[in-house]
C-alpha cells in the first residue's frame, strides 16, 4: 500500500520534470516559429538578396538593406574579441598561478560581479565615460566602432575569464611540473605548456564571448552612433543588427516591422552558428 | 634589436592607422531621431523633404529625446532637434530665419517649424473619452498645456463637469504623453470616478491601436496619412509644439536659415565653415 503511493508520487514527479523540460523546448520552438513565419515572408517580399546585400536602409521609402548592419555587428564583435580576449586570458593565468590568496578573495567576486551588471548600466558608463574620452583623444563624436568594441570587450571579460580559469585549472598539475622539471621557467611553462593544453576550453569561452557580444543590445545602441552605413574607419559610427531592431521596433508597422523581424532572423542564424561551433569545440575537447 | 624595430614599426603603423581615420575637425555631426519617430517625421515634413529626400545616413541615430540632449550637449560639433516643449532651459537652440522657438513665436506662427499634437479617434468613441477631449480643449486645459511648455489652442468652450464615470485609454506619441498625463491628473481630480490610462507607444502604434479598438484615443505628434484618414479616423488638434534645432552651448551659431537646416540634415552641408561663411556674407 505504502509502496504503491510512493510509486504514484514518483510517477507524478517524473511528469512534472518532463513538463518543465518540455516548457523550455516549447519556448525555443515557438520563438523559431514566430521568427521564421514573420521574417521569411518579409524577406521574400523585399527579395532575400536585396535584403542581405542591400547597402541602404530607408524604411520610409521601403528600402531595406541590412548589409551595413551585418558588417557593423561583425566589426564590433571582432573588436570586442581583440580587446576582451587577451585581457581575459591573461587575467585567468594570473588568477590560476600568480594571484595571492587574499587578492583572489577580492578579484574573483569582482569578476563575477562584472557579469551581473545589467547592460544598460554598461551603456550609461560608456556614454558618460568612454564616449567623452574617445571624443577628446581622437577629436570625433566619440561614438563608433572603437567605443563599442572597448565596451563590449569589457562586457565579455567575465565569460572569458571564468571559462579560461576553469580550463586552466583542469590541466593536470603534472604538465606544469613536468615543464618545470625540464628546465622551463614558470612563465614558459605557463604560456607554452598550460595555455595550449587548455586551448579548446579557452576557445569555447571565446566563442561564448562572441555570442554575448553579437547579441548585446542596450549598451551598444547608446554608444555606437547607429548610422546605417558601412563604417570606413574604427572611429566612424556603426549600427549593429540588434541596434537596428531595438531602435525602430516600437514604431514600425507593416513591411518595416517585417524587415525588422527578418533582421532578427539573420541575428538568430548567427547565434545558431556560434552555438554550433561551441558544441563542436566541446565535442573535440581533450581535457 | 630586431624585436625592437618590429615593435616600433607596429606602434608607428598603429598611430598612423588611428591618425588617418580621424574625422576632419570642421565636420558637422548631425544627430537625428530613429525612423518612425513622430519628432523625426515632423522634422522632415517641416523641412519639406520630398519623397526622394532623406536625412543623411551619416547622421547619428538616437532612440529618445533624452539621449538626443545628451549627445548634443556632449559634443561641440553636434546639431540635433527636439520638441520645443521638452527642451529644458540649459539647452541652446538656434533661431530659424531670425525667429527663436518661444511659445509666443510658435503660437503666432512666425517660427516656421511648428507641428500639431493630435487626438485621433474613430467613429464609435464613447462619452467619457469625448468628455476628456472637451476638457483638453477648454480654457482650463489650455492653461495646463501652456504651463507644461506647449502652445494651446485659443478660444475653446468652458468645461463643465458632468459627474461622468468610466475609463479612458490613451496610447501613442511619447512627445504628447507628458502633456496628456498633466491633463489627466487635473481631469481625474474634477472627475474622481474616471480612470485614465496613458500608454507611451509612439504615434504610429497609437493610431493603429485606435483602429484595432484597443485604445479610445490615439495621441499623435504627426499628421494622419491618407490611408489612416481613409480608414475612418478623425483628428482633433489639442496643442502646438515647435521643433527646436539645438547645438552645443559653445557653438558660435545662433541663427540658421530654413534652407541651411535643410542642407545640414540632408547632408548637402557637411562643414561648419560653410555655415560660418554664409553668416558673415
Amino acid at each position: 500500500m505504502h509502496s504503491k503511493a510512493s510509486k504514484v508520487r514518483e510517477r507524478g514527479m517524473q511528469a512534472v520534470f518532463l513538463l518543465c523540460a518540455c516548457f523550455s523546448m516549447a519556448a525555443v520552438l515557438l520563438i523559431c516559429l514566430f521568427l521564421f513565419t514573420n521574417g521569411i515572408p518579409a524577406m521574400r517580399e523585399i527579395g532575400i538578396w536585396n535584403f542581405l546585400t542591400g547597402m541602404e536602409w530607408r524604411p520610409s521609402q521601403d528600402i531595406y538593406g541590412i548589409f551595413p548592419m551585418i558588417v557593423g555587428s561583425l566589426y564590433v564583435t571582432a573588436g570586442a574579441i581583440l580587446t576582451g580576449v587577451p585581457v581575459g586570458i591573461l587575467t585567468a593565468v594570473f588568477l590560476v598561478k600568480y594571484c595571492p590568496k587574499k587578492l583572489y578573495a577580492v578579484l574573483k567576486p569582482a569578476v563575477q560581479l562584472l557579469a551581473g551588471i545589467p547592460s544598460i548600466i554598461y551603456g550609461f558608463f560608456g556614454l558618460m565615460v568612454l564616449v567623452p574620452a574617445i571624443q577628446r583623444l581622437f577629436d570625433t563624436s566619440g561614438k563608433g566602432v572603437l567605443t563599442a568594441s572597448l565596451l563590449l570587450g569589457m562586457m565579455i571579460l567575465p565569460t572569458v575569464i571564468n571559462t579560461s580559469e576553469a580550463a586552466l585549472r583542469a590541466v593536470p598539475a603534472s604538465y606544469y611540473e613536468g615543464a618545470l622539471a625540464l628546465g622551463a621557467t614558470r612563465e614558459q611553462s605557463m604560456i607554452r605548456v598550460m595555455l595550449p593544453a587548455a586551448g579548446s576550453g579557452i576557445l569555447s569561452g571565446v566563442v561564448l564571448g562572441i555570442g554575448r557580444a553579437i547579441g548585446e543590445t542596450m549598451a551598444v545602441v547608446m554608444i555606437a552612433g547607429n548610422q546605417a552605413i558601412l563604417p570606413d574607419s574604427i572611429l566612424s559610427g556603426t549600427r549593429t543588427l540588434t541596434a537596428n531592431i531595438v531602435l525602430e521596433m516600437a514604431y514600425a508597422a507593416q513591411l518595416h516591422r517585417g524587415a525588422l523581424i527578418a533582421t532578427a532572423v539573420v541575428l538568430f542564424v548567427f547565434i545558431l552558428l556560434i552555438n554550433l561551433s561551441f558544441s563542436a569545440i566541446k565535442r573535440g575537447r581533450r581535457i | 634589436m630586431r624585436q625592437k624595430i618590429q615593435w616600433t614599426a607596429a606602434a608607428l603603423s598603429l598611430l598612423f592607422l588611428l591618425g588617418s581615420c580621424t574625422v576632419d575637425a570642421g565636420d558637422i555631426v548631425v544627430v537625428t531621431r530613429e525612423e518612425g519617430s513622430g519628432t523625426r517625421a515632423a522634422m522632415t515634413q517641416l523641412l519639406d523633404f520630398g519623397a526622394d529626400m532623406y536625412i543623411t545616413p551619416r547622421a547619428e541615430v538616437v532612440g529618445s529625446n533624452a539621449v538626443m540632449l545628451l549627445s548634443v550637449l556632449g559634443y561641440d560639433r553636434a546639431i540635433g532637434y527636439v520638441s520645443a516643449g521638452a527642451m529644458g532651459k540649459d539647452v541652446k537652440s538656434v533661431s530659424i530665419d531670425g525667429v527663436s522657438p518661444t511659445q509666443e513665436n510658435i503660437r503666432s506662427g512666425t517660427y516656421p517649424m511648428k507641428r500639431s499634437f493630435l487626438f485621433v479617434t474613430n467613429d464609435n468613441i464613447h462619452a467619457v473619452a469625448q468628455d476628456f477631449i472637451r476638457f483638453s480643449c477648454s480654457p482650463a486645459g489650455a492653461a495646463l498645456i501652456s504651463d507644461a511648455g506647449y502652445v494651446p489652442l485659443e478660444g475653446g468652450d468652458a468645461y463643465i463637469p458632468s459627474g461622468i464615470s468610466g475609463k479612458v485609454v490613451l496610447a501613442g506619441s511619447t512627445s504628447v504623453a507628458p502633456v496628456v498625463e498633466f491633463l489627466a491628473d487635473a481631469y481625474t481630480e474634477i472627475n474622481p470616478d474616471v480612470h485614465i490610462e496613458v500608454q507611451q507607444t509612439g504615434s504610429s502604434a497609437g493610431i493603429s491601436s485606435v483602429l484595432e479598438g484597443v485604445a479610445d484615443i490615439g495621441m499623435s505628434s504627426r499628421e494622419l496619412t491618407d490611408t489612416e484618414r481613409g480608414s475612418g479616423l478623425t483628428d482633433t488638434i489639442v496643442a502646438y509644439d515647435g521643433i527646436a534645432v539645438i547645438v552645443h552651448e559653445t557653438s558660435p551659431v545662433t541663427d540658421l536659415s530654413i534652407g541651411q537646416v535643410r542642407g545640414i540634415f540632408s547632408g548637402d552641408i557637411t562643414k561648419w565653415q560653410t555655415v560660418y561663411d554664409a553668416q558673415e556674407g
